[in-house]
């Protein structure tokens, strides 16, 4: 109930921002900017580029946002443009690379910079990190994608099917397998079964 | 569908993912307490996979910025995109035309150096053009300070002259 309370409060904020009213879209910006920002920070591994691309799609958002003619579909837009700014930024790396040209801050490997926490939340992080790469080593890229977004991000079908532009079906699909391999995969789901006592 | 044969676990996967149980699944599962459990176990993993991803996700620290930028005007777009369209058609056609219009260009260039070469061999052959010779029919002979029979008409001014005229 309290999501449902909290999407109409994005909906009614989006369809206000993209009428044109900047207070809306900076209270929308500040309602999203940690899950973007946790997004971008789980695709690229590093702080400081996902702190530097969070920046980017929320200045695209702010550009175009008068072009959001469904406001309830405002989530799965905004991730679109989050998803549209990582395929960018690869291409840029990959285009630095062909030119022998250092890759800049975002092909180094994830930066170590821990949030203020102590070392037992720290290393209970790491461990469940470590845990949901091995696991979705084993998955395609699209269900690694589909999963990620649904599981890891919290975002729902439709936002997810809004989010990579393919039918919800096509989303239901690609999880659906997703969810098999990880119901096959005891130790990942023997380690969460021990984080919840 | 009996409880001996429990649903397939591709089945419970699209139930736990998300997709609603079709007639049979859902009598089943209303019977089948093994299914049921499995189905249970299977989305509260899935549950808590989504809290501990949420729990352990790093948090921005740097604010966002988005004073110094204006919102494009939404209806403003397509028609600058027109705009930039039409440009980019208008330089083109301008781009073709100049350069079929190189053609007739080369031609008049030409014609004109075809003119002007004219013109420099007519004066090579004679300095003095006709119009110039009617403006000043006596002016080889005024320089001439001792004209003489041969010189007194401007074509006998200059040996050179006449040597040219008369090649």
């Amino acid at each position: 109930m309290r999501e449902q309370v909290f999407d109409q409060d994005l909906t009614a904020l989006a369809r206000s921002a993209a009428a044109g009213n900047q207070a809306a879209f900076a209270a929308l910006a500040e309602s999203c900017h940690a899950r973007i920002f946790r997004y971008l920070a789980r695709k690229t591994g590093s702080r400081h580029l996902a702190e530097d691309l969070t920046q980017d799609v929320f200045v695209k958002a702010l550009r175009h946002i008068g072009r959001l003619t469904e406001p309830e579909r405002f989530v799965g837009w905004l991730y679109g443009i989050a998803l549209n700014r990582l395929r960018d930024h690869a291409r840029h790396l990959k285009l630095r690379r062909l030119l022998f040209l250092p890759s800049g801050n975002g092909s180094g490997p994830p930066e170590d910079v821990p949030d203020p926490a102590d070392d037992l939340a720290e290393v209970g992080r790491k461990e469940f990190w470590q845990r949901v790469a091995e696991f979705s080593a084993g998955l395609s890229a699209r269900e690694r994608e589909v999963f990620g977004l649904r599981f890891l991000d919290g975002l729902q079908l439709s936002e997810v099917a809004e989010a990579l532009g393919v039918s919800q079906s096509a989303v239901k699909t690609h999880l659906s397998r997703a969810v098999a391999k990880f119901r096959d995969d005891t130790a990942f789901m023997a380690f969460l079964e021990g984080e919840r006592r | 569908m009996t409880h001996a044969t429990h649903l397939d676990p591709q089945t419970l996967a699209a139930l736990a993912a998300g997709a609603t149980a079709g007639p049979d699944a859902a009598e089943h599962l209303t019977g089948c307490s093994a299914c049921l459990a499995e189905l249970s176990r299977l989305t509260g993993a899935l549950a808590r996979l989504e809290a501990l991803a949420a729990d352990h996700a790093p948090r921005p620290i740097r604010p966002l910025r988005l004073t110094a930028c204006t919102p494009a005007a939404p209806r403003l777009r397509p028609a600058l995109i027109g705009l930039a369209a039409s440009a980019a058609t208008v330089a083109v056609a301008a781009g073709l035309l100049l350069t079929l219009g190189r053609g007739p260009a080369s031609t008049l260039e030409s014609g004109l150096e075809t003119a002007f070469m004219e013109e420099v061999r007519a004066l090579a052959e004679d300095p003095l053009p006709a119009f110039y010779q009617e403006l000043v029919p006596d002016t080889g002979a005024s320089l001439d300070a001792a004209p003489s029979p041969q010189t007194s008409t401007p074509d006998a001014t200059s040996g050179a002259l006449s040597k040219g005229r008369m090649a």
